[in-house]
């Protein structure tokens, strides 16, 4: 571009081009003023100041990372019943065979409490020691006979023998007839009501050791899940059917924030945001599985610190509320009215200065919900939860 | 510190730099802002702001060997003294219908060269606006008509006829000095 005069302006050029004039001395102090001025506005834009910070936070909220073993409190309902499924495996054959069993569990019951059968059972006591000391008698009397008969045959040893020994023993042969059918007479009625007995241990055996405490110890493991007393098994059924073990996904968070410096290297902001709760709920004992979501709309409000300001990289803390409203609640397709969730939660991140006015930054976050959905969700299972914020960064 | 040093230094915004920026260079601007100004305090003032300008924008500032830092300062400094008239809608066109003859433009360089640069510049800054800003374009910092009437939004013939106008002008200041000096 530059041209050459073959005239007397190129020496004008020539003599011109090198020429200096001394500014003013105050012109570097007020170049200083002014370059301070610049650089207090841009940390100001930076750390929030005079500003407003558009926060376009397309935040791909990657949670759930569970820290360490004292902040992860298991769903102690859930594992409740996972352990019930898991000693009732064959609750359905245990379903089936329950009302037999418990309609003879009451029979029983009502026998055993019936005044009727103590009654009867004490007669039965009363029959049976009188048949022993009816025995008893039967004997000695025989007993006597025997002696009897063997002194009246010493009289006459040669031929009262045969005799006696004839009569003695017809005489025992009737005797003992005689003792035999009311020994047999006794014994058949013993026998019979021992018989009787026996069944009714049977029964008991059936139903009050084997197989009902085994029963009782399965309702008594559920029975924190029913009204006392109620052990109907359709009920209880029904009941366990409630029961779900949940896998939470990774809830999935979007949302838009603006900041305004506040001075001292604060910043106040506010916004809203989206997230979505992801969850896949199995019923523990039929093992099918169901899907659940929840959207909820927040609007935190965060305080951020500037630690590092100025440079390519801001490093800043931070602390946050945020007030959540269920938008929609879905289980298995069905809507539920669900309560709404406060949270708090403390921050720090790094925001990388892509231009002058444009930041991407990464935030790490733990949070802790005071108030729980009645659908289970990942904040339900866990006190403090990790996410993951990423986005962008706006300065005006 | 090397041209390369404080052009790296102003880039990471170092005050040592940027004073040395200043230091090295402010004399050499300042004569530009008078040449185009015509005025010491307004040429302050522009050179104030071209500083401004040349520290924010030192990032797109490629090095290409000693000397380009000089010349990359110096055209933001013409390109600030001419958006500033620009902005200030000053006359730069000097309406004249008479007729400029050749002759009237020519000197000898002997001349010239026996002016001292003290009062050259003053001739300089003494032409009207117009005048003296085609003159520093056209023939001192090398802008072609067509880049003249690009940047002032005037037409290749008006540029042309405005340096022949001042060149006229500017001449017979030198011619009437130097007269009176032999006198």
């Amino acid at each position: 571009m530059k041209q050459q005069r073959g005239d007397w302006s190129k020496i004008v050029a020539q003599r011109v081009a090198d020429h200096r004039i001394s500014p003013k001395g105050d012109i570097w102090n007020n170049l200083e003023k002014d370059l301070n001025r610049d650089i207090l506005k841009a940390s100001r834009i930076a750390r929030g100041r005079r500003s407003i910070s558009l926060a376009v936070a397309m935040a791909a909220s990657i949670a759930t990372i569970i820290i360490g073993l004292n902040i992860e409190i298991p769903n102690k309902e859930v594992d409740q019943k996972i352990e019930i499924a898991e000693v009732i495996e064959n609750i359905d054959i245990i379903a089936q065979e329950a009302p037999s069993l418990i309609a003879m569990a009451d029979e029983y019951a009502s026998i055993k409490t019936n005044p009727k059968y103590e009654l009867s059972h004490k007669q039965e006591e009363a029959e049976e020691c009188v048949a022993i000391e009816v025995i008893d008698e039967a004997v000695e009397q025989s007993v006597v006979e025997v002696q009897r008969e063997a002194e009246m045959a010493n009289v006459s040893e040669s031929e009262k023998e045969q005799t006696a020994t004839v009569s003695s023993s017809s005489t025992q042969d009737h005797n003992w007839d005689n003792s035999g059918e009311r020994y047999l007479a006794y014994s058949n009625h013993h026998y019979s009501t021992k018989e009787r007995k026996d069944v009714e241990l049977q029964i008991y055996g059936s139903s009050g050791t084997a197989t009902l405490s085994g029963s009782n110890s399965s309702l008594e493991m559920v029975s924190y899940d029913m009204a006392p007393g109620d052990i109907d098994v359709e009920i209880l059924s029904a009941k366990i059917g409630k029961s779900y073990s949940y896998d939470h996904h990774l809830p999935i968070r979007f949302g838009v924030s603006a900041a305004k410096g506040l001075g001292h290297n604060l910043s106040l902001g506010s916004g809203i945001s989206y997230t979505r709760y992801n969850s896949t709920a199995t019923n523990i004992v039929s093992g099918k599985t169901l899907s659940q979501h929840i959207d909820m709309l927040g609007v935190p409000i965060f305080l951020n610190w500037s630690i590092i300001q100025g440079g390519i990289v801001d490093i800043y803390v931070g602390g946050e509320v945020e007030y959540q409203w269920a938008l929609d609640a879905k289980f298995d397709g069905e809507s539920y009215d669900i309560s709404n969730q406060f949270s708090s939660s403390l921050h720090a991140g790094a925001a990388l200065n892509i231009t002058n006015r444009v930041a991407l930054y990464l935030e790490p976050k733990f949070s802790h919900y005071f108030t729980k959905t009645e659908l289970p969700s990942i904040i339900n299972d866990k006190d403090v939860i990790f996410n993951l914020k990423v986005g962008l960064k706006y300065n005006f | 510190m090397t041209e390369q040093e404080i052009a790296d230094g102003c880039r990471y915004k170092s005050r040592i730099a940027q004073h040395e920026l200043y230091r090295v260079y402010s004399d050499r601007l300042m004569a530009i802002c008078v040449r185009y100004m015509g005025d010491r305090d307004e040429a302050e003032d522009l050179l104030h702001e071209s500083f401004i300008k040349i520290y924010h924008t030192i990032y797109r500032f490629d090095w290409r060997g000693e000397g380009s830092l000089r010349a990359w300062i110096e055209r933001v400094t013409v390109n600030s003294a001419i958006e500033r008239l620009r902005k200030q809608k000053r006359d730069i066109m000097v309406p004249s219908m008479q007729h400029i003859d050749p002759a009237e433009e020519q000197i000898e360089e002997s001349m010239v060269e026996e002016i001292g640069i003290d009062r050259l510049y003053g001739f300089i800054e003494e032409l009207p606006d117009g005048y003296r800003t085609i003159f520093n374009m056209y023939c001192i910092d090398g802008y072609s008509h067509k880049d003249i009437a690009q940047e002032l939004g005037i037409s290749h013939k008006s540029s042309a006829s405005q340096l022949s106008r001042a060149r006229a002008t500017l001449a017979k200041r030198i011619k009437e000095y130097i007269n009176n000096q032999r006198r």
